[in-house]
């Protein structure tokens, strides 16, 4: 049992999932509580409290999503994608954590797998305000360098499926900030410098004292870099990356129905070319389909319906967020039954950005029970 | 004025210039107040190749690599490099010192978040796209790791120092966003003294004593005038109307001083010298486009040498003299230079559009659509179109008219 458990400085480690995520918090639950049994793991279900099915018997704390102090929830709720509202939650999550009285906050994508020991990590996010983890560690070399590189320039230095901080001044100021910009900013476009939530990250180190940088080949293994990670596997299955102990996986952009492609982002197939790492992303399919990937793949997102069950289309919300600060004046945009709502509105307005309502649904009953 | 200004502070440390150009007679090196180093002395594999690759700012830019590591390999221990827009206003010796700590030195744009305020954002976001260093002031150490540093950023920035941030690219800058995970070491040194320019001038607090500039209360190290044109001294920068000279406040001194200093050294009379590598050969400007074509075209044009080569005379009314040799347009790829190359029939035409009009059709969608049969019905529209629109809309000189002249 390390320090960072029963006594002395408490780490927490969270994530965030929409439902058909589930799986992956639950394995990722699992690999976490394999190493680190006494380390709190909290997870917030990016979904509509009202509408969505309770959890129960989950291997893992639930935060609700409107305990975290995001301001203006359901307005937000409506402008994101699903994708965009669960990166915009992290910082507001772990400002939480801190509020809750931890002295390191760690967030981990939920399709993490821990295979090591995290100690080296919880030392380092207890000594600086805050701990990023590049994509890359070196000059990248071979056909497809440069390429490469640039693809990380688009999306950012810094890989946001880890992100550590300690409860310091600076790391509370740098997460105001970051919330401040993500609920400005948190899409998709590269040719204005924004990456959801991840490009921000590239300014944290010279904006903010004490960003520490942590270079250790055994995090953040993923897609990007498995040419420059070796990876073994001994005999007593401790998973080895450049001879030293690998801590965690992320199996960014891998589907367990696709077990043969590392990932939906990279045109890469497993040939031979990464040692052993086809066989521990088969594992982590199997994992997930242990866990239910099946069925929770399947849940319907509760933030894409309207609350008498028409689909949100995306014209809709791109109406909704051209709007600016005057979308206010609708109230809940989820809302349909009131005069004065925002479905009224674009009813009036922009027929053709309401979607039918899936036949069998009556007005005002939730999508989401169906 | 760069020059003048570090030697006030650092009388007995080399100053030396690259010149992403020449002389040719313009000026005489040796009478200059530092020390000129030739394009030609820098280790720059196909320099000449490499140096058609982009045109006169962008070339500025890509050779900074290249320069760091000439004067490593002249023996000094540590090198900064100062971008040449710059006013020194104070001691370097803690970027000196810094560097015997640390195999690189790299100063950020910005040190704080901008002040609160509708545009902090999108002054974050020009940061995001332009990168999160400035290469106004950058340093090196005599180090394995500073080596490794500049071969990996000599490779990228060779054919990847153009401003396309949709690609991940912002010239030479946005390549340094990596060094941080890529160099063990490398420092990033957070000092407002340091780097003061348009960019965080909001956040920086500027008195002026007597010649002494304050930055937030401490004596100022370097000022940066990017973007700053003496004959506009109303504007502090090209790059952003939020700066004006009305709210610029006590910096307007340094801006003026700066002006000053320019107008001291010359620089109305060497802002009309022409830029050398800026021609072909014989005289005749080298298009943006006909230089992105041979990036793009790698090892196809390769076999041509100094892509500035021409093999042709100089058209009437320039003169280049020693430059002639036969034009030679009939048939299949006969062209020994890059330039007959361009203006060669190009393959499965009837003879009327070049290579290099042809390149351009391929480029533009519109053109496709509107000139479907290029090599058919369409043909004599195109070579029409290229005629008149077409020469106007890319500024391409007389000589690559088409069709091509036999």
């Amino acid at each position: 049992m390390t320090p960072f458990e029963a006594s002395g400085p408490r780490v927490a480690v969270a994530t965030i999932v929409t439902r058909n995520y589930l799986s992956f918090a639950r394995v990722l639950a699992l690999s976490l509580r394999a190493h680190h049994p006494h380390v709190r793991f909290l997870v917030v279900v990016a979904a509509d409290p009202d509408t969505d099915w309770q959890l129960e018997g989950e291997p893992f704390e639930i935060v609700a999503l409107d305990n975290l102090g995001i301001p203006h929830l359901r307005r937000v709720c409506f402008r994101c994608s699903r994708q965009e509202l669960a990166v915009l939650v992290k910082p507001f999550l772990m400002r939480h954590l801190l509020d809750r009285g931890v002295s390191g906050a760690i967030f981990l994508d939920p399709d993490v797998l821990v295979v090591g020991d995290l100690t080296p990590l919880f030392v380092e996010v207890t000594h600086h305000a805050m701990v990023l983890t590049p994509h890359l560690l070196q000059p990248l070399e071979g056909e497809g360098r440069i390429a490469r590189e640039l693809n990380i320039l688009r999306s950012g230095t810094f890989n946001a499926g880890f992100v550590g901080v300690s409860d310091v001044p600076a790391s509370r100021y740098a997460l105001a900030w970051w919330q401040d910009r993500l609920l400005a900013d948190c899409t998709a476009a590269v040719e204005r410098g924004v990456y959801y939530d991840q490009r921000w990250l590239d300014l944290m180190p010279i904006l903010f004292d004490d960003v520490s940088v942590m270079r250790d080949a055994g995090c953040n293994i993923a897609y990007w870099n498995l040419p420059e990670r070796h990876l073994q596997v001994s005999s007593g299955g401790i998973i080895l990356v450049n001879g030293a102990p690998a801590r965690f996986f992320h199996f960014s952009g891998f589907e367990p129905e696709h077990p043969k492609v590392p990932s939906k982002f990279s045109p890469w197939r497993w040939d031979g070319a990464f040692g052993q790492a086809a066989a521990i992303y088969n594992q982590y399919a199997e994992m997930l389909m242990a866990a239910g990937h099946d069925s929770t793949s399947r849940t319907k997102y509760g933030f894409d319906y309207f609350d008498n069950g028409a689909p949100i289309s995306s014209q809709a919300r791109d109406l909704y967020k051209a709007l600016g600060a005057t979308a206010a004046d609708f109230g809940d945009p989820f809302q349909t039954n009131r005069p004065d709502s925002f479905y009224r509105w674009l009813s009036d307005n922009h027929p053709e950005a309401i979607e039918p309502s899936p036949s069998g649904t009556s007005p005002n009953t939730s999508a989401a029970k169906r | 004025v760069l020059a003048r200004s570090f030697r006030a502070h650092h009388p007995d440390i080399p100053f030396y210039v690259l010149l992403a150009d020449e002389a040719d007679g313009y000026f005489d090196p040796d009478l200059e107040p530092f020390q000129v180093i030739p394009f030609s002395n820098l280790a720059i594999p196909d320099g000449e190749r490499f140096r058609f690759h982009y045109a006169q700012q962008p070339l500025s830019y890509a050779v900074t690599p290249f320069l760091l590591e000439q004067l490593l390999d002249r023996g000094f221990s540590r090198v900064i490099f100062f971008k040449q827009e710059s006013l020194v206003l104070g001691d370097h010796s803690a970027v000196a010192e810094l560097l015997e700590q640390h195999p690189i030195v790299m100063t950020p744009h910005l040190v704080a978040p901008p002040l609160d305020g509708p545009d902090r954002i999108s002054r974050e976001l020009n940061i995001l796209q332009s990168g999160i260093f400035n290469v106004g002031l950058l340093g090196v150490a005599e180090r394995d790791t500073a080596r490794r540093f500049l071969r990996w950023w000599q490779d990228r920035v060779y054919a990847h120092c153009r401003h396309a941030v949709p690609e991940g690219m912002h010239y030479e800058q946005r390549w340094l966003d990596l060094v941080p995970a890529f160099f063990e070491g490398a420092h990033v040194l957070r000092d407002p003294a340091f780097n003061v320019a348009h960019w965080n001038l909001p956040e920086r607090s500027i008195e002026t004593h007597e010649g002494d500039v304050l930055v937030d209360g401490r004596p100022c190290r370097l000022f940066r005038f990017s973007g700053y044109d003496p004959d506009v001294p109303q504007a502090p920068t090209r790059y952003s109307t939020r700066l004006t000279w009305e709210n610029l406040g006590p910096a307007r001194d340094v801006f003026e001083r700066y002006r000053r200093a320019l107008e001291e050294e010359g620089y109305q009379e060497t802002k009309q010298w022409p830029y050398a590598y800026g021609v072909f050969d014989n005289g005749v400007a080298i298009p943006d486009f006909v230089r992105r074509l041979y990036l793009q075209s790698g090892t196809a044009v390769e076999r041509f040498g100094d892509p500035r080569r021409t093999g042709t005379p100089a058209p009437s009314g320039i003169d280049r003299p020693g430059a002639s040799a036969a034009w030679m347009s009939d048939g299949p790829v006969k062209a020994d230079t890059y330039y007959q190359w361009l203006n060669e029939p190009v393959e499965g035409s009837d003879g009327t559009i070049t290579r290099l009009w042809h390149a351009v059709y391929l480029a533009r969608t519109d053109l496709q659509e509107t000139f479907p049969d290029v090599f058919g019905a369409d043909g004599p529209g195109f070579v029409n179109w290229t005629v008149g629109f077409g020469t106007r809309e890319h500024g391409f000189p007389d000589e690559f008219r088409n069709p091509p002249r036999a």
